[in-house]
Order: structure tokens, then sequence, then C-alpha cells
């Protein structure tokens, strides 16, 4: 049984590593004087002895890759250092590009809201064409972002069993969204259980 | 005073003597505390009056100590009175110093046949998600992953809550659901999710197998 272990290759495996199944069923790598053999593919007769020469791995390559096999690797590395750093030079460039048009986006919406602080006063130069769209999307946005926020806040309330704040907090979210039958409904229950319906709403303290 | 007379004799008729007025508070509510108002109530077939804002009929009831009277309400839409009329018997009480009894309350139920759920998602990392009520698209959350929805219901109604992932397959868990139960009582409901948002690199790592390598 001096043969090389079989060899074999999973198929499912992505890198076709090559896998020893002897290896594999026994993780324990053997050592000197342990009883078990080193596993030797090509038993070489100066590494027989107690004085035979340590060679290391890469004092072979060194002399395999010498002349011009070596200038080539030397140079492929190089050209893989420079595309790496080219490529990272471009990701940023992009970023930054992206991140300019958000910087004009937004200088863009500062000068449209503008005129808005000048309609009431008497002679006031008309807007220019567009403008006024930009403005409401400029209100839309902020609107929403406002409602987005009062909404998180009314959710956290209640989330933290404040339910006397959440109270006084979805009323002014009802108030304000009239069409939204949702906080409204939020307000009916939380009534119902701070007990702020009927005569003795008047009498507690933790009713608005 | 003939007239008089007449008059007087009726009533001794329609009140007997032994007859002692007895006054009644009675208190219409869907739920504790929560009064009704506009709501009849009648003692033996007999109007008593109707609650006012407070939803309280104040009554004065001549009866006999002893005397078993039928009391029948009306309840609103969406409530509903109990099957059997209530009985109140009379008794007379009287005060410690001698002064008269003070009036005895009494609660009328009408029972709301339908309960207010309402839904408060509250998901972090979980802006834009389309949120099912039992498997119905109701609601959408927020860029702060917060979504508000509500619904009416029976006592004792299930509901699943899920929230889709399916438009955003690198949130985890996916399509959580989330189970409740209406009580006897309009509820409030929090859905507290929390995804994780897996990245491309972990996806990849995941898929990895462990390999030995020959050396």
């Amino acid at each position: 049984m001096s043969g090389p272990p079989t060899l074999f290759i999973r198929e499912t495996d992505d890198d076709r590593t090559l896998i020893d199944p002897i290896r594999l069923a026994d993780p324990d790598t053997p050592f000197e004087g342990s009883g078990r053999a080193l596993a030797s593919a090509d038993p070489s007769p100066c590494l027989d002895g107690l004085t035979a020469e340590r060679r290391w791995p890469w004092q072979g390559l060194r002399a395999k890759f010498s002349g011009q096999g070596r200038r080539t690797t030397e140079a492929s590395v190089m050209i893989a250092v420079v595309l790496s750093l080219a490529s990272l030079a471009y990701q940023q460039w992009q970023s930054s590009h992206a991140l300019r048009g958000v910087i004009a986006e937004m200088n863009a919406r500062r000068s449209a809201t503008l005129p808005e602080d000048f309609v009431g006063l008497p002679g006031h130069a008309p807007a220019p064409l567009g403008v006024e769209t930009r403005l409401a999307t400029s209100i839309h946005d902020t609107a929403s972002a406002d409602r987005e926020e009062a909404e998180s806040r009314g959710a956290s309330l209640i989330g933290s069993n404040n339910f006397e704040g959440a109270l006084t907090h979805y009323q002014a979210l009802a108030d304000r969204f009239p069409n939204e039958a949702v906080f409204r409904d939020v307000v009916i229950v939380l009534k119902t259980k701070l007990k702020c319906v009927g005569p003795a709403a008047a009498a507690s303290l933790v009713c608005p | 005073m003939t007239v008089l007379s007449v008059a007087a004799l009726v009533s001794c008729e329609t009140r007997p003597n032994s007859a002692r007025p007895f006054d009644v508070i009675f208190a219409v509510e869907s739920d504790p505390g929560v009064r009704l108002r506009g709501m009849l109530v009648s003692v033996d077939g007999d109007p008593a009056g109707e609650s006012d804002s407070n939803g309280l009929v104040r009554a004065k009831i001549y009866g006999a100590p002893g005397q078993r009277l039928r009391i029948k309400h009306d309840c609103p839409d969406g409530h509903e009175g109990p099957s059997e009329p209530k009985v109140l018997r009379l008794r007379r009480f009287e005060g410690i110093d001698g002064s008269e009894p003070a009036a005895m309350e009494i609660k009328l139920w009408c029972e709301p046949t339908k309960r207010l759920a309402v839904f408060i998602v509250r998901a972090k990392n979980g802006p834009d998600l389309p949120v099912l009520l039992d498997g119905e698209r109701v609601a959408r959350t927020n860029g702060s992953g917060v979504a508000h929805f509500s619904t009416w219901g029976a006592t004792g109604t299930d509901y699943t809550v899920e929230l889709d992932t399916r438009e955003h397959p690198h949130l985890l868990p996916r399509l959580p659901l989330h189970l409740f139960t209406l009580p006897d009582a309009d509820e409030i409901f929090v859905v507290n999710q929390s995804f994780e948002v897996k990245s491309e690199a972990q996806r990849r790592r995941h898929r990895r197998t462990r390999i030995t390598k020959i050396e």
C-alpha cells in the first residue's frame, strides 16, 4: 500500500479543490515519533537520514522562477495592483459625483423656497416658471417628513405605555389630518383606556 | 271641591296605601365608565325617562317593599342589551342618623357588538413594507418603518398581521407573522418587528462549505 492516496474532486465545490478523504476521515495530523509515518508521495533520498538538509518551499519556487519568468510574475503583480487601484479610484469618483448631484439639488430647493419669504411684500417680482412646482414638492417633502416623525413619536409613546402623552399627541395628529380615520380611532381607544369619556373625564387630571 | 276629592280618590286607587317612593338612578353604560345618552328606561312597562348627557335617568318609583319590578332599556345601534329584563326588588333603607337614604344607582348595560382594534406597526430596519391584515394589504410602513391601521371586529376575533418582505429579499426574517385576539374591549395592538439586513457578502459567505485542502 505504498501507492499515492486516491484523490477526488467534489462536483458541488465551486473551487474544484482537491479533497483527501483519508485526511478528512482522520483530521489529526501525524507527527514524527507518533508511530505513524508522515505521508509523502515522492520520497527523496536526501530526506531519509537525520543529516538531510531541510529545504524550504519558497527556495524551490525561487529556483523555478528565475530570469524571464520572474520578471513576468512581477509585471503581472504590478498590473493587478494598478488595476485594483484604478477600480477603487473610479468607485470614489462615482460616489463623489452622486454627492455633488445631491448638493446641487439641495441648493436648487433652497433657492426655490426663497420667493415664498417675499410673497407678502408689496411689489414682489413674480416667481420664475417652474419654481412653484419645485416649491410644492419641497413643501410636500417637508410635510411628509413631519408626518413620518409625528407617527414615529406616537408609536413610541404607545410602545412605552405612555398613554397620557400619546392621547395628547394623537389628538393633535387627528386635528392635523382629519381625513385619517385611524388617528381618531387611536384617540377613541386611548380615551376609553384612560376613562376620558363621560362625567369622569372632567374630574380626571390625565384627560386633556 | 268635588273635583279635587275625585282626583284624590283616583290617585289613591293607582297608588296603594302601602306604596312608598323609592329614589332610583339608572346609569346606561356600554363599558365601565362609558355612559350612553338618549336611552329610554321603563319600569314594569311604564317609561321612567331618557338618559341625559351623563347617561343617567333619575326616577321616583312607587311600590311596596319587597315588590319586584321589571326594568327594560333601549340600546343604540351596534350595541346589545341583555336578553332578559332586569328585575329590581324594592327594599327600604334608612340612614344611620334617621335621614333619608341616598338614591339607589342601578347600572344597565348595552354591550357593543363590535370592538375597535387599532394596530401600530413598528418595524426596525423595515421601511416601505406592505402590511397584510388576515392576508389583505391594508397599509404600508413609512420611511421609519411605522404604520397605523384599524378595524372593527367581534370580541374574540383572531387577527394575523404580516409584514411582506417579498419586495426586499435582503431582510430577515422573511414574512414575519403576528397573531392577536380582540378582547371584550377596544384595544391597541403594537407590532414590534426587528429586521436584520443581510448583505451580499454575508449571503456569499453562508453558501461556502467547509473544505480541507491538501498541502
